[in-house]
């Protein structure tokens, strides 16, 4: 383009569409800009505002969607107000990854000033979060992120990010034993003669998966299982013929593992059926996502899974609600847990607000630290599970017995998911298909 | 080793390159014949596979009728793409041609990936199957809708191989793709014949995207996988060698399946990787090089 | 005799054609060298770190796509290498972030000097393709290493200063910026860019005046690599978590996006167009879906219709004033034009 005059360039009217739309683009920008300092004036000392991290898009956006709508619900049953302050939720989206949850997260707390934080899905995002959150000194509220790495990362230096306050889910392994004495009961009962007390775990490429099959790994073989073999798929990967081939010949009794995305799950429990899998199934999260049952079909008989229920009348009316606002099936976790976190949240601010009168970053990480830390502030009324409760010992996992946090194991017939244990809860004995 | 662990990846990984194939088929040809290395080649799958789950939930089609339904479609979008953008570009300048219209397919992959993520979000849209059942190959089992996927790939070659052999129209478009000048000259209508072979490409990958619905289900960004597999073939074998992208495609298959087996799911895509740089280091031209077909080399 | 005050401004101006400067780009330099004293808000001086990062990285990228003609499709992966570089040195052996950086440029202009090699009997389209392959098997490999890398659950990393402020963050990536500018300017005018633009034009033609292809080509790739490594060098000590998702191929395209409709071998419309379109997108960040339509709707319209991007555009208006004569009343001496093609 040596030399093109601007005589030239007018004559050529493509050239004058594109300095227009060069011009509309910087005008639209500098028009957004503007637009953008206003809203940063408009806020005023009495709106509290929260920053809601979540995997809004990117493979886990249905996560995303259901924290969304739950959160939105129990904000609303306070009408976003805790005594004289507004609440305004800010949506920070992880994209399901690290560093770009880092950058979001970073964005919201220079940007959108929020006071505090709230709720998260995976544990990398949480690690790489806690970093920003420490260095800011943000209070962020009961992230779901469960796996052994926070609880690492947090141990590594309390003081320093003990501002990422409490996870709703414990580390696996706490939740994960159920699986095996589960099983183990089954056989004591007679119920179960497996042909052999092999065992192969599976799950996705990530923590999440990773820490979870290990965790149950050496349960299995505590109990006197044999594990065989290991294998992890990327997120999103979804043709599983050839793992579940060399499965098959390796002649397991049980396969188990966990896979976080709904894609890949309902690929692996269809296929399992399709190649002819002779295997029990433990498959942890499969219920995780409201409308599984429309990808896997039948396939998903017999696996087994744990999950909390719609088990009480209140619960049953969050589930039925939910449906009605969002035309979504709300999933136990991404939908029940996140509705109770985010009412204890509530509680939270309502503590904060009766205590100290103002709530702010300073206020809310003196509650969390004399409060939610020591265990005096608790949830009683959970939806999902009885009582959310931290303690010095626990944190920064929520207390696990019958009496607070537990997940019942569950089996899927058709859709609907038994019961099969604890004792106490349980719908109807472990069914064992035929011929295994 | 026993036979079985021998013939059991050989079966998946046809059943698997069958797909493969069909997609290298319609890129090679895009090349072949346009000159264009499309890189929305994926994209069209991606649209293949929404056009299936809508025709099929949304209006109770047949599974047969909702994958025509998807051809359909993405042929008329491809179409009118062809006409829209490299039309355009085809009359203002031909200069640098091969790169440019890589980067508008690059412009246009992005441009769809993204409307269809505002139209219908990031959600999965897939259906179990669309035919029930499964059926026992060898030793093992496989779903009827992975068979009848095989099959549909099997005819769309075929018929493709009758269209470009034995109809006029089909021998034209192997006149332009020897010898554009040449072609014209003989009375050759350039512009229709592109048009066509870019429809006709999208329409393949369309194809491709519906009949695996039940396997990948639908999702904005699905496309980039079968995209980067394509080109794996097309390379493998020589661009725009329409023919030996077949071959190409159940190989890659099978090399994938093997790849699997022995290195666990992850790898898979890496060993491939290493293969295809292996072949351009060594074999830039492909390996089932033909006189004719243009190369990688300079 | 000429007045005291053009005098300075046409020596300045002499100075300033040395790297590859024109009088407007030094005044817009040392308005941003500035900007932190003026706005003090953390928001904008992350979103101009980020704009100044991606301007970087877009020059990088122009330096092969608008010379030599090979896009580099693997830029980000390149990118990303200099990050893990540069975090697992910090990490493991307790590297100091700043040797880190450079340990991160060494790093991706070892491997850009590989596939520079490996890529030379292969045209235009498939070492950019090769370039692609090597990047997608990058991020593979970083992806399942898991016991190095941490694999997708991100390897965290130190801060490259200890201080809440941007500030600093936002003076090392200026002072990265201008240094790739000016380096990259300084090559493209002098006859090895003329060399550059001779090989990427027709090879044969260029090998029988006498360039050496070879030496080219692979200078070219292995610099533009090593710049990429040292942006990301930087970037493993400012975001303090670094992903495989970095080296994913949609960072590429961003700042593909940014070198084409900034105008191709102009090196300086990447910074200008970097300035409109990432703040801008940045805006738009609700609509994700949106901002990216908007690239490609750019992208295809920059392709067909006016390849010269914005740098064109300037140079037309350029042009345009001078014909004119708008610059002499402002006292500007028009001697050293010929830079700005």
């Amino acid at each position: 383009m040596k030399g093109m005059s601007m005589g030239r360039l007018i004559k050529n009217r493509w050239g004058v569409l594109f300095l227009v739309l060069i011009l509309s683009a910087s005008l639209l920008m500098m028009g957004g800009c503007g637009s953008g300092d206003g809203d940063n004036e408009a806020s005023d000392d009495k709106t509290v505002k929260i920053g809601v991290l979540g995997p809004f898009t990117g493979p886990a956006a249905r996560v995303g969607e259901e924290f969304k709508a739950s959160t939105e619900m129990a904000f609303e049953a306070v009408d976003y107000q805790i005594g004289d302050h507004e609440i305004e939720l800010v949506w920070i989206d992880s994209e399901s990854d690290a560093e770009k949850a880092a950058r979001a997260y970073e964005q919201a707390i220079v940007k959108d000033k929020i006071d505090c934080g709230f709720l998260n899905w995976h544990s990398w995002v949480s690690v790489s979060c806690m970093e920003v959150a420490a260095k800011y000194k943000i209070p962020h509220f009961f992230s779901i992120g469960g796996t052994d790495i926070v609880n690492e990362k947090y141990e590594s230096d309390p003081e320093k990010y003990f501002y990422w306050v409490g996870k709703g889910w414990p580390v696996p392994e706490k939740l994960s034993i159920s699986y095996v004495t589960t099983l183990e009961e089954a056989i004591d009962k007679g119920i179960w003669e497996p042909r052999n007390k092999k065992v192969a775990m599976y799950g996705v490429d990530n923590d999440w998966g990773r820490g979870f099959a290990n965790a149950l790994r050496s349960q299995f073989e505590d109990a006197g299982w044999e594990v065989v073999s290991e294998d992890w798929v990327a997120l999103g990967e979804t043709e599983f013929y050839p793992m579940l081939n060399k499965l098959k010949s390796l002649d397991v009794s049980v396969i188990a593992g966990t896979m976080s995305d709904p894609p890949s799950v309902s690929s692996f429990i269809k296929q399992s059926r399709e190649v002819g899998l002779e295997s029990l199934i433990i498959c942890d999260g499969l219920g995780w996502v409201g409308e599984w049952y429309d990808l896997t079909g039948e396939a998903s008989d017999y696996v087994i899974d744990q999950i909390p229920q719609w088990a009480t009348p209140e619960a049953q009316k969050f589930a039925s609600e939910f449906e009605e606002r969002y035309g979504l099936e709300p999933g136990a976790n991404s939908g029940g847990l996140c509705y109770d976190l985010a009412r204890f949240l509530v509680k939270v601010l309502e503590t904060c607000d009766e205590q100290y009168g103002d709530i702010n970053t300073e206020n809310l990480t003196k509650i969390a630290k004399d409060e939610v830390m020591t265990g005096n502030l608790t949830l009683d009324d959970g939806v999902m599970t009885s009582v959310y409760q931290y303690t010095p010992e626990t944190f920064p996992d929520p207390v696990v017995d019958k009496e607070h946090y537990i997940f019942p194991v569950i089996q899927y017939f058709d859709g609907e998911a038994k019961i099969v244990w604890p004792e106490e809860w349980k719908e109807q004995d472990l069914q064992i298909p035929e011929g295994m | 080793m026993d036979p079985s662990q021998i013939a059991d990846p050989i079966i998946t990984g046809l059943l698997r390159g069958g797909l493969y194939a069909l997609m290298a088929l319609g890129l090679a040809l895009v090349f072949g014949v346009m000159n264009i290395p499309n890189f929305a080649h994926g994209d069209f799958y991606m649209v293949g596979a929404y056009l299936a789950f809508f025709s099929f939930t949304a209006f109770g089609l047949g599974p047969i009728l909702s994958i025509i339904v998807a051809m359909f479609g993405a042929f008329i979008l491809g179409v009118l793409v062809e006409k829209g953008v490299f039309y355009t570009l085809r009359k203002r300048s031909k200069k640098n041609w091969v790169m440019n219209t890589f980067l508008l397919t690059l412009g246009i992959s992005i441009v769809l990936q993204n409307s269809v993520k505002m139209l219908f979000g990031a959600n999965y849209r897939g259906v179990t199957a669309f035919w029930p059942g499964t059926m026992q190959i060898g030793s093992i089992n496989v779903s009827i809708d992975r068979i009848v996927g095989f099959l549909i790939a099997i005819i769309a070659i075929a018929g493709f191989w009758v269209f470009l052999s034995k109809t006029k129209v089909g021998r034209s478009i192997r006149a332009v793709s020897q010898d554009e000048t040449g072609s014209q000259l003989v009375g050759v209508n350039l512009n229709w014949i592109h048009t066509l072979t870019f429809g006709l490409s999208c329409a393949v990958a369309a194809l491709a995207g519906a009949s695996l619905l039940s396997i990948t289900p639908a999702s904005p960004g699905m496309g980039l996988t079968p995209l980067y597999k394509s080109w794996f073939v097309c390379i493998l074998v020589g661009m725009g060698n329409v023919g030996a992208s077949i071959w190409g495609g159940l190989l890659l298959g099978i090399l994938e399946t093997f790849a699997y087996m022995q290195f666990g799911a992850g790898w898979q895509d890496a060993i491939s990787l290493a293969v295809i740089i292996l072949i351009l280091l060594f074999k830039p031209s492909g390996l089932f090089a033909k006189k004719g077909v243009k190369s990688a080399l300079e | 005799m000429e007045k005291k005050g053009t005098f300075d401004i046409s020596r300045l101006n002499g100075y300033l054609g040395k790297l590859g400067l024109k009088p407007l780009g030094f005044l817009l330099i040392i308005l941003l060298a500035v900007i932190p004293l003026i706005i003090t808000d953390q928001f904008w001086i992350r979103l101009l770190t980020s704009t100044l990062m991606m301007a970087a990285l877009a020059m990088a990228f122009d330096f092969s796509a608008g010379f030599i003609n090979i896009n580099n499709f693997g830029l980000a992966a390149f990118w990303g290498l200099g990050a893990y570089t540069s975090g697992l040195l910090a990490v493991n052996l307790g590297l100091s972030p700043w040797l880190g950086m450079l340990a991160g440029a060494l790093a991706a202009a070892v491997l850009g000097f590989l596939v520079g090699l490996l890529t030379l009997r292969l045209s235009g389209i498939f070492a950019s393709c090769m370039t692609w392959f090597v990047a997608l098997a990058l991020m593979a490999l970083t992806t399942n290493w898991v016991e190095l890398t941490r694999g997708s659950s991100g390897l965290s990393t130190p801060y490259l200063v200890d201080s809440l402020s941007n500030i600093p963050y936002y003076y090392v990536m200026l002072i990265i910026a201008i240094g790739v500018l000016i380096l990259l300017r300084v090559i493209t005018n002098s006859h090895i860019g003329m060399a550059f633009k001779a090989i990427g034009q027709d090879k044969q033609a260029a090998e029988a005046s006498g360039i050496n292809f070879v030496k080219y080509r692979i200078f070219n790739m292995t610099l533009s690599c090593a710049l990429a490594g040292l942006v990301g060098g930087f970037y493993a000590h400012y975001t303090g978590v670094i992903t495989p998702t970095m080296m994913h191929t949609s960072n590429t395209v961003e700042a593909l996006a940014i070198c084409y409709v900034g105008g191709r071998g102009s090196i300086w419309g990447a910074i200008l167009s970097a300035f409109i379109l990432v703040p801008a997108m940045e805006l738009m960040k609700g609509m994700m879906e949106v901002r990216m339509i908007i690239y490609g709707v750019l992208l295809i319209l920059v392709m067909l219709v006016y390849p010269a991007g914005l740098a064109g555009l300037c140079n037309a208006l350029y042009k345009f004033m001078k014909d004119k004569g708008l610059f002499r009343k402002f006292g500007f001496v028009s001697k050293n034009v010929t830079g700005r093609s």
